[in-house]
């Protein structure tokens, strides 16, 4: 497979670093990563969310993915907005992701073989603890599948 | 549980009169602005961009259908979306100078350099000394992120630290380095702490610049301590 033009703007600023260019995005793009949503829920959807606009392909969601999103999830978290209040998760991450880059698959079908995990035990309270949080897990799986998945 | 959020109360009802200047409204404004508008800040939020495609691998608050919208406008209908009474919400699709101060400093208890240009970082960090009001410099690119508190009159400056831009020719941003997006969160993350510091006047972290350019560092940034110089341009008494 081959980038496209606009896969090749969307992510430009991901190609031209020199741990990633266009194979790096490609990785990115064929992943699947299991994202663990029964603990550390707010610093979760932040990676899910950065994971999803790096152009991580699969993203397989598990634990309280049906819970519906309240006020709270909202004030602690990233991703969602009042009119979610009340849907799934995942239906809001889906709805939300598929706006932004429809290159991701959010999906609950743990039949799929992730290639990489993010489970976060640590609990968050605000927003700012699950970015700093978040963004950690995100990076670390992002760079083990632009550099650890290397071919030799 | 209970004992976690009751700081989280306190700051709110501290924080809810405070007004925070955001300069720039991308990948560091747009997470920044959801930390200080969950704690019921007033923010002011300026750019004079529109979102692009390139944009959305790292700018989390803008979607496709935002493409070509001013990213102020497009920032304020999502924190609105998001709860936030658009009363408390300013914004301005200008380029912060110098010389437009009138549209965008007023009330300021706080500026938050989101941008990603040195030349507006140094003159945030002068307006910040010469008003004496505390500022925030942030940065990122590539896997590295910084983030300093000034604290006019108590701590060194960002021009103590760095004196002037780099020439033209070692200047890298987004654009020509490229960045990973995830690095934002965590500069976002941290500058909403150190602005809940300034703004309840804990100094702890201030005058103090956090700096990270690897995975590791993330989890424990380098603390680079700094004495304000005399000879600053901006800060020091010959200036």
């Amino acid at each position: 497979m081959t980038l496209s033009p606009t896969q090749i703007e969307r992510y430009s600023r991901h190609i031209i670093l020199p741990n990633v260019g266009g194979v790096g995005q490609q990785r990115l793009l064929n992943a699947i990563v299991h994202c663990d949503l029964s603990t550390s829920k707010s610093a979760t959807l932040v990676a899910i969310v950065y994971l999803a606009s790096a152009g991580v392909g699969t993203l397989i969601l598990s634990g309280d993915v049906h819970h519906p999103v309240t006020h709270h999830d909202i004030e602690t978290s990233i991703c969602f907005e009042l009119n979610d209040i009340g849907t799934s998760y995942i239906t809001a991450l889906t709805t939300k992701m598929t706006a932004s880059n429809p290159d991701v698959t959010i999906t609950s079908n743990e039949s799929l073989h992730p290639h990489h995990r993010l489970i976060i035990t640590d609990e968050t309270h605000t927003i700012q603890d699950a970015l700093i949080l978040g963004g950690q897990h995100a990076l670390s799986v992002i760079t083990s599948i632009v550099t650890v998945t290397q071919q030799p | 549980m209970v004992n976690n959020l009751i700081p989280s109360i306190a700051i709110v009802l501290s924080l809810t009169n405070k007004r925070v200047v955001i300069v720039g409204a991308g990948g560091l404004g747009g997470p920044i602005s959801y930390g200080l508008a969950a704690c019921a800040c007033h923010l002011t939020l300026c750019d004079n961009d529109t979102v692009a495609l390139s944009n959305l691998h790292r700018q989390i608050q803008f979607q496709l259908s935002d493409i070509g919208t001013l990213k102020t406008t497009a920032l304020c209908n999502t924190l609105i979306q998001r709860g936030i009474n658009a009363d408390k919400l300013i914004h301005h699709a200008i380029r912060c100078t110098a010389d437009n101060t009138d549209l965008w400093l007023d009330g300021a208890d706080l500026i938050i350099d989101a941008s990603d240009n040195f030349e507006t970082k140094f003159m945030v960090n002068d307006l910040s000394v010469a008003a004496q009001i505390p500022c925030l410099i942030t940065s990122s690119l590539r896997y590295c992120g910084q983030i300093l508190a000034v604290i006019p009159g108590k701590t060194g400056c960002y021009r103590c630290l760095f004196e002037a831009p780099p020439h033209n020719e070692f200047i890298d941003n987004c654009n020509t380095g490229g960045i990973v997006g995830a690095v934002l969160a965590i500069v976002a993350g941290i500058a909403v702490q150190q602005a809940q510091q300034l703004l309840t006047n804990d100094y702890t972290d201030a005058g103090t610049l956090f700096h990270f350019d690897n995975l590791e560092e993330t989890i424990t940034p380098r603390k680079i301590q700094f004495e304000q110089r005399h000879d600053c341009l901006a800060c020091g008494d010959r200036s």
